[in-house]
This record gives structure tokens, sequence and C-alpha cells, in this order.
């Protein structure tokens, strides 16, 4: 019994630590009760309205998932291109710098122009910010074999085809996972933004409206939830990658 | 001349054409308004960036950013790998420390950016969130890089008996910089961009100001010539960490 608070405690110690410098800060007076709310009160909100989160939250999970999806599958194929060529290589890392260097608040306004104003703009920003990571680290992974591995498939005559699906993509699987480890809260807070800028739905939504209405219990509580998810979506990757990659490692 | 030097020169002739082949179709693309108004021809914004109006502004802007981004960098690339090493050789600590960054990680910059802005001083809050970013990066690359040294030299060690210290400095370390500088690597445009959404949210000088500025009042070209510097930074950052990552690959390939 003992043992098994001991070890809740080692692993959930940093909540306890933000709970109480976040009612630290709002004791000591430093932050007024306009700008932040005490966690009692988004306690309490979260306690009056459980339907409503649960709902936006599982709204923000889903366009997250279809973005962290979509966003890995293009950095699978970019990545597979680089593997077969370095001219590939070069016309693809400085757009992909490009987008990864200009802030999502500044993409948006130029995807939903594009894309409309409704869920897809959403899918694709939570899509867009997982691209360049997953795509380096799974271009990283591709060319990880042990050396000596590529020159000797080669001489055995196996085809690009062969070495690239048997030798490469399996020795990616350790990175990709940490892809997804990088990637899945990313999405999350992607499409936050995303929905608190443009969107019709889900918890930036929320939050855009409460904040709106100076209502900052209730647009703490939702990014609250956000933190949450992200944070939930941190440890499922961990986990997975754990599980998984032991079976990928030399 | 050697076969894999050769191969290299090759590789990065290759990498060239393919940054020139899309120089050229952004600049066809924007001569075409293939993509409306709002994308220009490539030429248009070097133009402008070039003009003597413009060039002082965006220098100074760019000098600003760069300079939050480094030092936002450098803590939290510090940060990011003493706090793995410290997961990796306290492993009762490991799991907090885990959720620790998840945490950091996770806090919405709309919703905290408001509170920043009133709590430190306008010049701290890019550094900050450049710091945040490259944090969480490099705790996940050093992370994962520790755990990648192969289970029979794991096993060696341990069969030796060597100590913690010992399997730590010989065997983690190099088992895990070829990650670690991957993380170091893809971290950096992470701080540009982190700096800018920092400068953006809670700044008064820098980058972000100028594209918010740009956004407003419908500056197409102002917009694409500080995103097109960002980007440069960025790229900059990352092609010298790549010939950083090639010498460490080499050396410490398994």
């Amino acid at each position: 019994m003992t043992r098994a608070l001991t070890r809740a405690a080692a692993a959930w110690w940093p909540f306890v630590l933000l709970l109480a410098l976040w009612q630290l800060a709002i004791s000591a007076g430093h932050v007024q009760q306009i700008v932040a709310p005490s966690p009692a009160g988004v306690a309490a909100e979260l306690a009056r309205n459980p339907a409503l989160y649960a709902g936006e939250a599982l709204a923000t999970l889903a366009v997250a998932a279809a973005g962290l999806v979509l966003g890995l599958a293009v950095a699978c194929a970019l990545a597979v291109a680089t593997w077969f060529s370095r001219f590939a290589t070069g016309a693809l890392t400085l757009p992909a710098l490009l987008v990864q260097s200009t802030p999502l608040v500044a993409l948006l306004p130029v995807l939903a122009r594009v894309l409309g104003y409704d869920v897809r703009t959403v899918i694709a920003a939570a899509a867009l910010i997982t691209v360049f990571p997953s795509f380096v680290l799974i271009a990283a992974g591709l060319r990880a074999l042990p050396s000596g591995v590529a020159a000797l498939a080669a001489a055995l005559g196996a085809s690009r085809r062969a070495r690239l699906l048997l030798l490469a993509v399996p020795a990616a699987v350790p990175n990709a996972l940490v892809a997804v480890r990088i990637a899945a809260p990313a999405s999350v807070l992607a499409a936050l933004i995303a929905e608190y800028l443009i969107g019709t739905a889900g918890l930036g939504q929320l939050f855009a409206v409460a904040e709106g209405q100076l209502d900052t219990a209730r647009a703490w509580t939702a990014a609250l939830v956000a933190t949450a998810l992200s944070v939930a979506a941190y440890l499922l990757a961990r986990r997975a990658e754990r599980v998984i990659g032991d079976r990928f490692r030399t | 001349m050697s076969a894999p030097l050769r191969e290299r020169r090759t590789a990065a002739l290759a990498g060239a054409t393919g940054i020139v082949a899309f120089v050229l179709a952004w600049e066809a693309a924007g001569r075409a308004h293939a993509l409306g108004a709002s994308w220009p021809p490539l030429s248009d914004v070097v133009a402008y960036a070039a003009d003597r109006q413009h060039r002082g502004l965006l220098a100074a802007a760019l000098a600003v950013t760069a300079r939050e981004a480094l030092i936002g960098y450098v803590a939290g690339a510090l940060a990011g790998t003493l706090l793995a090493a410290l997961a990796l050789l306290v492993p009762p600590a490991a799991p907090g420390l885990e959720r620790f960054a998840a945490v950091v990680n996770g806090v919405p910059i709309i919703a905290v950016g408001s509170i920043c802005a009133v709590t430190f001083p306008p010049a701290v809050n890019p550094v900050l969130v450049a710091a945040l970013g490259t944090f969480f990066l490099v705790f996940v690359a050093a992370t994962a890089g520790f755990a990648a040294a192969p289970r029979a030299h794991r096993e060696l060690f341990a069969a030796l008996g060597a100590s913690r210290a010992t399997t730590f400095a010989r065997l983690a370390i190099p088992a895990a910089l070829p990650a670690l500088v991957d993380g170091l690597r893809f971290a950096a445009p992470v701080a540009v961009v982190g700096a800018i959404i920092g400068e953006w949210f809670a700044g008064d000088r820098g980058l972000g100001p100028l594209l918010v500025n740009a956004m407003q009042n419908y500056q197409i070209a102002l917009l694409w010539a500080a995103a097109l510097l960002g980007a440069l930074l960025s790229a900059l950052a990352y092609g010298v960490l790549g010939v950083v990552r090639g010498a460490a690959a080499r050396r410490f390939a398994p």
C-alpha cells in the first residue's frame, strides 16, 4: 500500500507542484481573479458542466487524431522520397523549414482561405505541426542501419525496394515511435489553436467564447482539459514506444 | 578522391539542385498568380527585403529574434539533456520527470500568453517560449537516445560489473549522441518559431510583431519577407547542425 503510494507520488509530483504554484500565485495576489481563476474555481467549473467539457474534449481529440494520422502519413511519404533521392531532400527541406518556422497563427488565415473556415482547416493545422519533426526523425531512422548492412544487401543483389521494405523501414520504427511521442501532444495543441482562431467546435472554440465573455474560469478549464489531453497523448505514445520499440532494437 | 567523399559531394549537388528547383517553382507560381495575390513571386519578396527603406527594419528584427532564439535554444537544450540524464541515472525519478516535460509542453500558449505578458518583461517571453519548445524536443530525443544502446552491450557492461557512472559515460552517452544531435537539429527551427510566437503574444520587437503588423495591414511583401527571414535563420541553424550530425553519425554509428 505504502509502496503504491510512493510510486504514485514519484510519478505525479509535477501536477501537485503545478497546482501548488498556481494556488500560491493566486493567494499571493500577484494575479487578479479576472486574469486567472484559482484551482478550486476550475475544479468547481469542471464539476458543474462535466458533459460540456467531455463533449468538446472529444471533438478536439477526434480532430487532433485525424491531423496526427494525416501528418504522419505525409511525413512518411516525404521521408521515403528523401531515402530514394538526395534531390528530393534538397527540394523538400527548405519548404518544410519555411512551414516549420512560420507560426501557426500566421499560417492559419492562409490555410482557412484555401480550405474554408471549418473542420478541414483545423485538421490541416494539426497535421502541419506534426510533419516536420516526424519527417526529420523518420528520414534519419531510414538511414540508421548498422554499418555494412546496406552494403551487404546491395552486394547480395537486393533491389532498392527490398532494401527499403526489409532493412530501412524496420530500422526506422524506433525513430517513428519517437516522432509519435512528439507529434501526438503537438497535434492536440495545434487543434486547440486552430479551433480558437477559426473553429466551430471543440475546446479551442469554447476557450475563445469564454475569453470573449471574460469567463476566465471556463476559459481556463477548457485550456487545462486540453493540457490534460496533450499529456495523456504523450504518456500513451511513450508506452507504445516502450512496448513496440523494444522489439525493433538490436 | 575516396568513394564516400565522392558520394557526399554528389549528394550535396543533388540537394542543391533540389533547393534551386523549389526556388524556381515558387517564382513561377508567383508570376503566374497560380495561388492568388497573397502568394507573390520570390523575386518580389527579395526585392522588397533588399530595398534600402526596409532592409534596416528587417535586419534589426532578425537580429532580435535570432538572439532570443539562440539564448532560449541553449537554455532549453541544456535543461532537456540534463533532465533526461537525471531520469536515466535516477530511475525512480524518471516517471515524474517524463510527466513534468509533458506538462510543460502541454500548457497552451493562448491561455498563458496574456499572463506571461503581464508577469514578465517583453524581452523575456520570446526566450521563454523558445526555451520551452527546445527543452521538450531535446528531452524526448535524449531519453530515446539513452535507450538506444544495443542490448548486448548493456548486458556486457552489467556482466563486467561496470558502475552506473561508467555505464552512463562509456555506453549511454556515445549511444545517445546520434539521436541527441538529431533532436538538437530539429529543435533549432522550433526555437526560432518559439521566439517568434513569444514575440507575437507577449513581445514588442523582432519578426513576430512585424508579422502581426503585416497581417493586419495586408502588406503581403513584408509578411513573406519576415516569414522567409525566419525560415532562413532556421535553415542556417539546421544546416550547421546537419554537418555536426554527419560527423557524430560517422563516429558513433552502431
